[in-house]
């Protein structure tokens, strides 16, 4: 190689050429579609907006292989870390042209790929400011790249980082849009671009900042915050006596390793954001109704977020392989799996038990509940001006919370435990398919409202049959499956869970039985939601066959033979890194 | 395979299909012009058809419509506008809306004699009907209706500012629908029965302190006037009973269903012996 330039853009072509010929076709499937067939899509107003979708979407999802190629990151085994490319720290080349040069090719094929759409593909759109979206999708590549290399050291606080700047930079996408309402002179798209060409350069330099420290062998994990954190951890109270069976042993393994990591999530949240913003809201009248479904539904999608890396063996190891650590243990493969579902239970518990606390303080002390009130009076009515219904409703409610977030952390053991990489990159593939399928549906429903509107409001039976059938074929699915993955489990172990998702699953019966309230329930939801309309007669029965599929089963019961197979090392041999 | 799981499975199987099977069934009828949604069940007669409140979708009638269909066939239906039903031409007021439910009865597969059951504003809407309509009505159950007196003295007692009315609006209607159901002659002989809703008479705790005072002072002064021109208009309607509960208040469909429902089959059975009109 003439030049070290040529060298990384070699470097990054090599490990990335199939994804760079991905967006290629990507683009040029586009253009064969719009210039093959878009005189047909845009002969109706509903074939325009068809077109308009798709192509909204192969843009999006060729901009997002961009990102993927940029995301310019390695594992370092000596640190035990994904962070900035360490093989290059040897070249001879200065830091920062090390950090600039894949910044700036980053930069270029996102702007290259915007504008091949835009040429090409969106000639027939009336763009609403493509200067600023060009500058958007360069500056949050570099943001991108920066937190990727920055915050190497911090796997979950890197995704959740990553998380909140996504979130925050799509608000700020729509910040010129503002202007035409609040006329303030820095919503201008000048000067939002100058401000945003402002932060990638202090992106640009921070990340140089990082990767300098990095190549001469610092790094995030040495910084002072790290070291503040260890001495406090190492001053609360140590356990002393010594366990009393292996199990025990297991069970506070798991316990301190992932347990201890949804309570403490959901403490910060609590504390930092859901507290300060309650406060702060207090005299709202609508806050209540606002946040408290938030804040119950928060706990359940973190323990969703985290339940990947609860379901490994490891939840802080990249290798999906039972550590011989833990496999050499005498203990059996099915007092492991035991012992993770009694952390996970444990963990929902603490959890909620932290979120009940936060409710009862701020509801008590300064939540303003007359929005509420309104809400109860509906349920006072229905049972006998009684108000104890709604106390059990409440109960039944936090334990159906307990039990969906238990069911989250310990619903994809099966595929964890397994240490099958494939597999478990498979799952999640389908998680993610199943987010952008909603997503893709969601923007055709905002485009088809209407015919779709009509046809729930001519007879809503049928969209509730559509999904009662669905969820009724699950449950079949469900309950013969389950027959097959507990042959070969103990029927002492059988029967005790057995009656555990008995209990549970008649709990949430009950609850969707007191919730229906002779219908009740789906006069509230018309009153709130009038685009959704319930069939009363048919929702209870929705609500009982939700309870049936909700606690795990079928899946449970394959986790102790896929551990089995993991602690055997049948799949360590082709599948590890 | 697991032979206690799989017993267990065919018994869970056998529950989750007859689950899945169950359910009611909704049709749309033509009005005379908008499609309206409707809920017919049961078997029998005489019909009963069921009026909702102002802006309410028959779902008002959860709990009474399926108690009522176990002795004689029902229907309840969300008027032009309200609920899922699409919204129907204007002005919105009870002679239109009456003439629409006729329509709908005719191109549904309910036959008269019928018994009407209208709450709050479907109460003047149903006596307009009656009116409209005298030889297919057999009776009548008006669950605590608005009566057009009542909103007079309201007025009076405490004007409100005039507004022009959107003649989109039933309520804002409500003035026409009125003076409709005032001039609406009840069918002679046929039972009558008009529930009258005076309760609770504990306001629950929760409630926020300015709601509670406003619900207060309702029961001390709106109520009695309203039992007072409930009772007035029973008495000029010859076999009218009129039924006062303390149980419930305005919502009586969702706090005491079972008095409507036997209230409903009086007058079914009563209108059943009636000659002409039995099932």
């Amino acid at each position: 190689m003439r030049s070290p330039t040529a060298a990384l853009l070699w470097e990054i072509r090599k490990e990335k050429g199939w994804l760079f010929w991905l967006v290629i076709a990507l683009i040029f499937f586009g253009w064969v579609l719009n210039a093959l067939w878009g005189g047909n899509f845009r002969a109706t107003e509903d074939g325009r907006q068809q077109l308009l979708t798709l192509d909204s979407f192969l843009a999006c999802g060729s901009v997002f292989l961009v990102f993927g190629i940029f995301h310019y990151t390695e594992f370092n085994p000596q640190k035990q870390w994904t962070g900035f490319p360490y093989h290059l720290f040897t070249l001879p080349v200065r830091t920062w042209r090390l950090v600039a040069l894949p910044m700036i090719a980053g930069v270029v094929a996102a702007e290259l790929t915007y504008l091949a759409w835009v040429k090409l593909i969106f000639v027939h759109n009336e763009l609403v400011r493509p200067a600023w979206f060009a500058v958007l999708i360069g500056t949050y590549l570099v943001f991108f790249q920066t937190i990727l290399w920055a915050l190497a050291g911090f796997r979950i606080l890197r995704i959740v980082i990553l998380s909140l700047v996504v979130t925050s930079l799509v608000g700020v996408a729509f910040m010129p849009f503002f202007s035409k309402f609040t006329p303030q002179w820095w919503l201008s798209e000048n000067v939002l671009i100058a401000a945003l060409a402002v932060l990638a350069l202090l992106a640009y330099l921070t990340a140089w900042n990082i990767v300098s420290r990095q190549r001469t062998g610092g790094g995030i994990r040495e910084n002072w915050l790290k070291k503040r954190a260890d001495q406090i951890l190492d001053l609360l109270p140590r356990r002393q006596s010594a366990f009393t069976s292996a199990p025990a042993a297991q069970f506070w393994f798991e316990w301190r390793r992932s347990g201890l990591l949804l309570p403490g999530a959901v403490a910060a949240i609590l504390l930092l954001v859901v507290g300060p913003l309650s406060w702060h809201l207090r005299d709202e009248a609508m806050i209540v109704l606002w946040m408290l479904p938030q804040t119950l539904a928060m706990p359940v999608v973190l323990a969703a977020a985290m339940s990947k890396g609860f379901s490994k063996p490891d939840f802080w190891s990249t290798n999906l392989a039972l550590p011989s650590f833990i496999a050499t243990r005498p203990l059996a493969t099915g007092d492991m799996v035991v012992a993770k579902l009694k952390a996970a239970a444990l963990s929902a518990a603490v959890t909620w038990a932290l979120v009940l606390t936060f409710l009862c303080l701020w509801l008590t002390l300064w939540a303003k509940v007359d929005q509420l009130s309104m809400l109860r009076i509906g349920f006072w009515m229905v049972y006998g001006h009684s108000v104890y219904p709604q106390y059990a409703i409440a109960a039944l409610i936090l334990a159906a919370c307990v039990l969906l977030t238990w069911r989250f952390l310990v619903g994809g053991l099966c595929v964890g435990l397994s240490g099958n990489r494939r597999l478990f990159i498979g799952s999640a593939a389908v998680y993610c398919l199943a987010a952008i399928l909603g997503i893709t549906s969601f923007a055709w429903l905002l485009n088809h409202d209407q015919h779709f509107m009509a046809w729930v409001r001519h007879d809503p039976n049928e969209l509730l049959r559509v999904f009662e059938r669905v969820v009724a074929v699950a449950i079949i699915a469900k309950f013969w499956l389950a027959a097959y993955s507990w042959r070969r489990i103990s029927w002492r172990r059988t029967w005790q869970y057995l009656m555990l998702w008995t209990d549970a699953t008649l709990l949430l019966v009950a609850l969707a039985t007191l919730l229906w309230a002779d219908g009740c329930l789906t006069l509230s939801l018309m009153s709130v939601l009038d685009f959704l309309p319930l069939d009363p007669y048919r929702l209870e029965c929705f609500l009982i066959l939700i309870g049936l599929v909700t606690v795990p089963f079928a899946r449970l019961g394959f986790a102790p033979s896929a551990l089995t197979r993991n602690r055997h090392g049948e799949f360590i041999a082709k599948d590890a890194p | 395979m697991s032979k206690p799981l799989s017993a267990l499975a065919i018994l869970l199987s056998v529950v989750v299909v007859l689950l899945a099977r169950s359910g009611e069934h909704f049709i749309r009828v033509d009005a005379g012009g908008p499609s309206v949604r409707m809920l017919m069940t049961g078997n029998g007669g005489p019909t009963v058809v069921f009026e909702s409140g102002s802006g309410s979708p028959l779902e008002t009638w959860v709990r009474v419509q399926p108690e009522v269909s176990r002795f004689t066939f029902t229907l309840s239906y969300d008027r032009a506008g309200n609920g899922l039903s699409e919204k129907g031409p204007v002005p919105r007021d009870g002679a239109r809306i009456a003439s629409e439910l006729h329509a709908a009865l005719i191109n549904s597969r309910a036959r008269p004699p019928f018994v009407l059951v209208g709450h709050s504003l479907g109460g003047p809407y149903i006596r307009i009907f009656a009116g409209m309509y005298p030889q297919e009505v057999a009776g009548m159950v008006l669950v605590d209706p608005t009566q057009e007196e009542l909103i007079e003295w309201a007025q009076a007692r405490d004007p409100k500012p005039e507004r022009t009315p959107r003649p989109y609006d039933e309520v804002d209607c409500a003035p026409a629908t009125f003076a409709q159901a005032r001039a609406s002659q009840i069918p002679a002989g046929i039972p009558v029965v008009l529930i009258s809703g005076m309760g609770p008479s504990e306001i629950p705790g929760f409630l926020p302190a300015d709601l509670k005072a406003e619900l207060q002072k309702d029961q001390q002064t709106l109520y009695p006037a309203k039992l007072r021109f409930h009772k007035q208009w029973t008495d000029k309607i010859p076999n009218a009973k009129l039924i006062i509960t303390k149980n419930s208040g305005h919502g009586v469909p969702f706090e005491e269903p079972e008095l409507i429902v036997d209230a409903i089959r009086q007058v079914a059975q009563q209108a059943s012996k009636r000659p002409g009109t039995g099932p």
